[in-house]
């Protein structure tokens, strides 16, 4: 209270240094009326008596200048005396003066720059409903391989595992899926029905299910769905971003009906994503999705999924069908980003169903060349499905032989089992091999092996 | 009127401004006039010397001081006691009483 109060009336004297002088002299002028009066009570002529009380009053100024000293008006011209001096200072030695100022500026540009980092990476969330049961797959490191799904980093799956992971209603209310790299490509803004210029566009291909399973919402116009991912090819549609409508568009609502063409296919527009929704990771930056069912149709990649480091075109396509409700799509259409949303710990059931489903078709790729080792880019996400109980993933895991499985998914959404577990598995694994071994090679033997074989899984 | 009058000691002024202050609020001419009458003439302050304290005193937090009317119906500065200006008399009360009855043995030692 007390020092709030000295502030302030620092503050006070900082702003308003003559109201502190005229304050006091009006007190010194009342003053001295007074003692006029009294002066002239006691028979002076008034003149007299205010010469008089002046005198009495003593120095004027000296007083007014004591009172503006205390009252905080030196404080004000110190600090100020102070400023002119160190600038004075610095300015002398302008080496030293440079070299600071630099060290300062770095050191707040930096700490600025890594705060702004963990801010987006750490603390931010994805502006998508209920970002905490949303979970992704992968980064790509550990792409195609299935062996320690999903304790390595996934960073792409094929086509029929999204569709597969899609049918897994129990686990997941919905899966996405998209392509891990959006493209930066060349499109023309159309104007009046003629081709504008070509602008530089990130367009990442998504699925039916992508803004759904999210939960964005479109700012204006509508944004792509079940009806816009049906027939391969057929759906040259897209949504832009808040941002690349305001940069190109100039914010326009009579946007929404216009056409971006790229390669000779108008795409329309049909909506605009939310302002705070940028893509699907932080500091992703997409300015327009259009359907996985027109990857084929956009450059550069005219998407084939033929390639195993980067996209080439392959006009030798093939149609993969194999009954499912999704389009049927050319050949080895790998590459796609996936997100499960909803998961729980009886998800190894979806793991290996998935894992089974994925093996059979890398089997299945493996008639056509190199396919099954192509790279596949599509990161999975997905949210826990609020009906999966505690019940259901222990039976689940009481299926999968007792092995009990702890599937842990942080907030950067990395499905991981713990270490220990992947450990215990693989030593398990070993001891059951060597009791097989030790079954097959009598009977003693094999009673020794079992016996060490619950040593060790017990550990 | 012009008659010399020995100065207050050191620190003096703040305990009786203080007092002053403690039969109610009153501007700075006031204090000076109640201080002269309550020593019956033996003490006139200076106002060279009132107003400096009165605004130290007032940024020691003892006292505050707000406009207001004169009897005469002019703006003054009015100076009243705070809670621990309050405080602060009592404690400057003592000292002196301490202080005034150590001094009269040392002088009346013989």
């Amino acid at each position: 209270m007390t020092v709030l109060r000295y502030f302030f009336k620092r503050l006070r004297a900082l702003w308003r240094p003559d109201d502190i002088h005229d304050e006091i002299s009006e007190e010194m002028r009342f003053h001295i009326e007074l003692r006029a009066e009294e002066n002239v009570r006691r028979r002076m002529t008034p003149e007299e008596a205010r010469r008089k009380a002046e005198q009495q009053f003593g120095r004027l100024d000296h007083i007014k200048e004591e009172g503006y000293d205390v009252r905080g008006g030196r404080w004000l011209e110190a600090t100020w005396q102070d400023l002119r001096y160190g600038v004075r200072m610095l300015l002398k030695s302008k080496m030293y003066t440079l070299v600071a100022v630099l060290s300062l500026a770095l050191g707040i540009g930096a700490n600025t720059a890594i705060f702004s980092l963990l801010d987006a990476v750490l603390l931010k969330s994805l502006p998508v409903r209920e970002p905490e049961k949303l979970v992704f797959f992968g980064r790509g490191e550990w792409a195609t391989s299935l062996n320690e799904f999903p304790n390595r980093n996934w960073g792409s799956f094929s086509y029929p595992f999204y569709r597969e992971a899609r049918r897994l209603s129990e686990v997941f209310s919905d899966v996405a899926a998209a392509h891990l790299r959006s493209w930066t490509i060349h499109g023309a803004l159309n104007t009046n029905g003629a081709n504008g210029e070509q602008v530089q566009i990130e367009v990442q291909p998504v699925s039916r299910s992508y803004f759904s399973t999210l939960g964005v919402n479109a700012s204006l116009g509508r944004l792509i769905t079940d009806d816009d991912d049906r027939v391969y090819g057929a759906h040259p549609v897209a949504v832009v971003s808040h941002d690349w409508w305001e940069r190109r568009l100039g914010g326009d609502p009579a946007a929404i009906g216009k056409t971006v063409t790229i390669d000779k296919i108008a795409y329309t527009i049909i909506g605009v994503a939310p302002k705070e929704f940028s893509g699907l990771r932080i500091l992703e930056k997409q300015d327009m999705w259009i359907p996985l069912a027109m990857e084929a149709q956009a450059p550069p990649v005219y998407w084939k999924g033929t390639s195993r480091e980067k996209f080439t075109p392959n006009p030798a396509a093939r149609f993969f069908s194999d009954g499912h409700d999704e389009f049927e799509r050319p050949g080895n259409t790998s590459d796609r980003l996936g997100w499960y949303r909803h998961f729980d710990q009886s998800s190894r059931l979806l793991f290996e169903s998935l894992r089974q489903s994925e093996l059979q078709y890398q089997r299945g790729g493996d008639q056509h060349g190199d396919k099954a080792k192509r790279k596949r880019q599509f990161i999975g996400t997905g949210a826990v499905n609020p009906h999966a109980d505690q019940r259901r993933a222990e039976r689940a895991a009481q299926w999968h032989g007792n092995e009990k499985i702890t599937v842990n998914f942080s907030e950067s959404a990395q499905p991981k089992i713990e270490a220990d577990e992947i450990r215990r598995r693989a030593r398990f694994r070993a001891v059951a091999e060597a009791d097989q071994r030790g079954r097959d090679a009598g009977a003693d033997a094999g009673n020794s092996s079992q016996s060490e074989g619950r040593r060790l899984s017990g550990v | 009127m012009a008659k010399r009058k020995p100065d207050l000691p050191q620190g003096t002024l703040d305990m009786l401004v203080l007092k002053a202050l403690s039969l109610g609020p009153m501007h700075g001419f006031g204090i000076g006039q109640c201080i002269r009458q309550l020593a019956e003439d033996m003490l006139t302050v200076e106002e060279g010397t009132l107003y400096p304290a009165l605004y130290r005193i007032e940024e020691r937090g003892w006292i505050k001081s707000e406009w207001g009317v004169s009897e005469n119906n002019r703006r003054a500065r009015f100076y009243k006691l705070t809670r621990a200006g309050r405080k602060q008399l009592h404690v400057e009360e003592s000292n002196w009483e301490y202080l005034s009855v150590a001094v009269r043995k040392i002088l009346e030692a013989s």
